[in-house]
């Protein structure tokens, strides 16, 4: 699905990344794993063209993304952030507000799943609330519902479980092992229990990065 | 319809200048210490209207389309500078895309309104296209400024927001529409608040101008009306027309937030 050769990284004249090269598989569950500020951040908003690399060249289906229309290509890669930014409105507007972009036109808003998610997560109270009525872990796991919902066929996550308790994590990775038998899920995780679930690992090291 | 004006003599304008003997005597009791301040600002007033009075005199003689023009092409100047200046927005081509946008709006609502509003046979009329012209230049000066300085600062404010909706998929225009919005309707509201005041709170300037010059006040209320559509229609199109480079200016090819 993904690939990365020779991708070098820099902010301010510093080198995030020195070489990033590895090749990801169509499905499946992929821990990004590495120290905390070790540029895991950094690769995900790459693949989904938040940011381009100095040097070196990431590849989606085979073709170089910034050849691609990159609303159309967001929309099938989606990144949720660590802390996202939901904005100001109801939760369901927020859940409903990409629905209405032009690269998700064509996806129907599945009302039933969002039942069962909102239930799966226990968070079926908080839907008439108001983004600022949540808490952190609130608006992440909204986050994730959403992304979800969209159904793209990639799902990048920085850390989806951080904000979250032991219970509600194992529930989120059991969720995710689910959805990775269709589609490829990215993510950065700080517990280990993901070993168990992931089909690859992306390994950040003094600045290079790597698949197994 | 000829009508006769009082003239002010010189030796009249020189004692009305006694006048000033109040805010001197004031300063002077109240130790406010704005000697100098008074002294300064009613002098250049002085010498800048004196001047731009002369210029106009001698346009008016000349009434040469050409000259207008560059008058009129100096005044966008003047007015894309000072936008430029209190926004302290830094974008490329800021300097062309500004002064391009007022010079173009006004000049279409200003003959607009000389040739379909008053229905002169020259447009280019200078005692009819100066004033108005400068009037309409003024007010989207005015506009645009706040639309695009609220713009700008909206973005800086909210890049998580933008960057999030363009991570599901939104293209740059999506991704700020809100916040474009909210810069759009903060430039507009000022001059709607005015409109809506207007002759109960305050006689507008054109206006008590005509009424003092002997025109009848319903011919000058006319006036009025219209010169107020024009400088709205100039302040929607000129504030449009700079929100919509201003967005692009956010983002680079790859729909990636530029600032």
């Amino acid at each position: 699905m993904f690939e990365f050769k020779n991708v070098v990284v820099e902010k301010k004249g510093e080198k995030i990344i020195e070489n990033a090269s590895f090749k990801l598989n169509q499905i499946g569950l992929v821990w990004l794993k590495g120290a905390s500020g070790s540029g895991k951040s950094t690769i995900l908003r790459l693949m989904c063209a938040l940011e381009s690399p100095r040097f070196g060249e990431i590849f989606y289906k085979g073709i170089l993304i910034d050849a691609l229309d990159i609303p159309t290509f967001r929309a099938n890669c989606i990144y949720v952030p660590q802390m996202p930014n939901l904005g100001q409105m109801s939760v369901i507007e927020c859940i409903r507000m990409p629905f209405n972009f032009k690269s998700n036109s064509t996806k129907i808003f599945d009302e039933k799943k969002l039942y069962d998610l909102l239930e799966y997560f226990e968070l079926k109270e908080v839907l008439l609330k108001n983004i600022f009525q949540l808490s952190g872990g609130e608006k992440l796991r909204i986050a994730l519902i959403r992304a979800i919902l969209l159904d793209p066929e990639c799902l990048l996550f920085d850390e989806p479980t951080s904000a979250l308790d032991a219970k509600m994590e194992q529930k989120t990775l059991k969720l995710l092992k689910e959805l990775s038998e269709k589609k490829l899920i990215i993510a950065s995780f700080h517990t280990d229990s993901i070993r168990q679930y992931c089909t690859q690992i992306i390994s950040i090291e003094d600045r290079y990065a790597s698949a197994s | 319809m000829q009508v006769q004006v009082e003239t002010i003599s010189f030796s009249q304008l020189i004692i009305s200048y006694l006048m000033l003997s109040v805010a001197f005597f004031v300063n002077y009791t109240e130790k406010l210490k704005l000697t100098k301040d008074i002294v300064f600002s009613f002098a250049r007033m002085s010498i800048q209207l004196l001047l731009i009075g002369y210029i106009l005199k001698f346009i008016f003689q000349i009434n040469n389309v050409a000259l207008i023009v560059i008058y009129y092409a100096v005044m966008v100047m003047f007015a894309a500078n000072i936008i430029k200046e209190r926004t302290k927005v830094k974008f490329t081509h800021a300097n062309i895309i500004i002064f391009g946008a007022i010079f173009i709006t006004g000049l279409i609502v200003t003959l607009f309104m000389a040739i379909v509003s008053i229905g002169l046979k020259n447009p280019f009329e200078a005692r009819y296209f100066i004033p108005l012209a400068g009037m309409i230049v003024g007010n989207s000066m005015n506009s645009t400024t706040i639309a695009v300085e609220r713009f700008f600062s909206e973005v800086q404010q909210n890049r998580s927001y933008i960057e999030e909706l363009l991570s599901l998929g939104a293209t740059p225009k999506e991704a700020v529409i809100e916040l474009k919005q909210k810069a759009f309707r903060s430039s507009l509201a000022p001059q709607l608040a005015s409109v809506s005041a207007m002759g109960i709170v305050s006689l507008p300037g054109m206006m008590t101008g005509q009424i003092l010059s002997g025109i009848n006040p319903i011919e000058a209320v006319k006036y009025q009306m219209t010169i107020l559509l024009a400088i709205n229609t100039a302040i929607c199109l000129s504030v449009y027309i700079l929100l919509y480079f201003e967005q692009k200016k956010f983002f680079n090819a790859f729909a990636q937030l530029n600032i």
